[in-house]
């Protein structure tokens, strides 16, 4: 019996995958440059700032990126991630902005306040990132050495600025994915390919059809424990290595 | 074509595939990878007993989740379909 396949497999996945890859050629900005680029828009859009942050929280409000303006910024930041309290964990869960006017006398998150009290910050305020469904997924916040620094207006300015960064970090995301998957997609292409010269090699060897030689290779690695791909290799090199 | 829930190589892989912790997705590109051509839904059909595939198909997506599993330095192997047993499955020469 002869099988073998015509014609190109799987074209629809194919094409699914070359759309998503060509969207990155427009602009290459990364995830993590949007996210620099929000920080100093955010510090320079409120006077009173001395620092800006963004962090970006998966479903478990566990933190998978960051950015930061100045050091401070990042140390205030930290103690609310490892206490699980703070402005920012608050505006996430609630997906609503969180204005805190004098830190040290605010008591909704304790532990956080008393563990920055050493730090030369005052008043905080961050607007959650929200995605197209309305679901957070981080939040941009800005910190002042004042007190009362923070009003509806700078509320206002954040939320607004907190909108076109969640359009920018969601763009940005999905084409580092189209990258990644281009990546997989031609590591497979690659295997796929030296998988099938050296099925073309068993079956002039053994003069087995395309299935038989599939078999014999899916023995081989279970044989030696080896993936398609390596046993593939070896059958490719040992067949050059004749001709030389 | 009849649902075939008694077999145990999808029973075995079903078993274990949680172990992978593979999407859906990941699991057909590795399958792909390897000659594979059944597509994404179909791989995701066979994987809830709604789908059967060709034992060569089936050997295929086997053959991706025991390489997870090499790669995992995991000790577990789906089985493949009996026509790969010693004895069987080649062609004669």
């Amino acid at each position: 019996m002869v099988r073998i396949q015509t014609g190109l497999p799987l074209a629809e996945e194919l094409v699914a995958v070359a759309a998503s890859a060509s969207g990155m050629l427009l602009t290459h900005v990364t995830v993590a440059e949007t996210l620099k680029l929000i920080t100093s828009a955010a510090k320079l859009s409120l006077p009173a700032a001395i620092g800006a942050g963004v962090t970006l929280l998966d479903a478990n409000a566990h933190k998978t990126s960051t950015a930061f303006s100045d050091a401070v910024v990042e140390r205030v930041d930290l103690a609310q991630y490892k206490l699980e309290q703070g402005p920012c964990l608050s505006a996430w869960a609630t997906a609503e902005t969180v204005v805190v006017n004098d830190i040290a006398q605010d008591t909704r998150w304790p532990l956080w306040s008393r563990a920055v009290s050493s730090l030369a910050v005052a008043a905080s305020i961050s607007a959650p990132l929200l995605s197209t469904g309305g679901e957070a997924f981080g939040a941009v916040k800005v910190y002042s050495n004042r007190t009362g620094s923070f009003d509806d207006r700078s509320r206002q300015i954040l939320e607004l600025l907190a909108a076109q960064a969640a359009v920018l970090i969601l763009n940005a995301q999905t084409r580092e994915n189209a990258e990644r998957l281009s990546d997989d997609l031609q590591h497979a292409l690659r295997t796929r390919d030296l998988i099938g010269m050296a099925k073309g090699l068993i079956m002039a060897r053994h003069g087995v059809d395309e299935e038989g030689a599939i078999r014999h290779l899916i023995k081989e690695s279970a044989n030696s424990h080896l993936p398609l791909r390596t046993v593939s290799l070896g059958i490719i090199e040992a067949a050059a290595a004749q001709r030389s | 074509m009849p649902r075939d829930d008694e077999d145990p190589q999808l029973r075995e892989l079903q078993r274990v595939l949680p172990l992978a912790k593979l999407t859906v997705g990941e699991l057909w590109l590795k399958y792909f990878a390897l000659g594979g051509s059944a597509g994404r839904f179909e791989i995701e059909a066979y994987l809830s007993s709604a789908h059967l595939l060709p034992p060569l198909e089936r050997d295929l997506v086997a053959q991706a989740v025991n390489e997870h599993f090499m790669d995992l330095s995991v000790d577990v192997r789906v089985p493949y379909s009996s026509s790969l047993e010693p004895g069987e499955g080649e062609s004669p020469k």
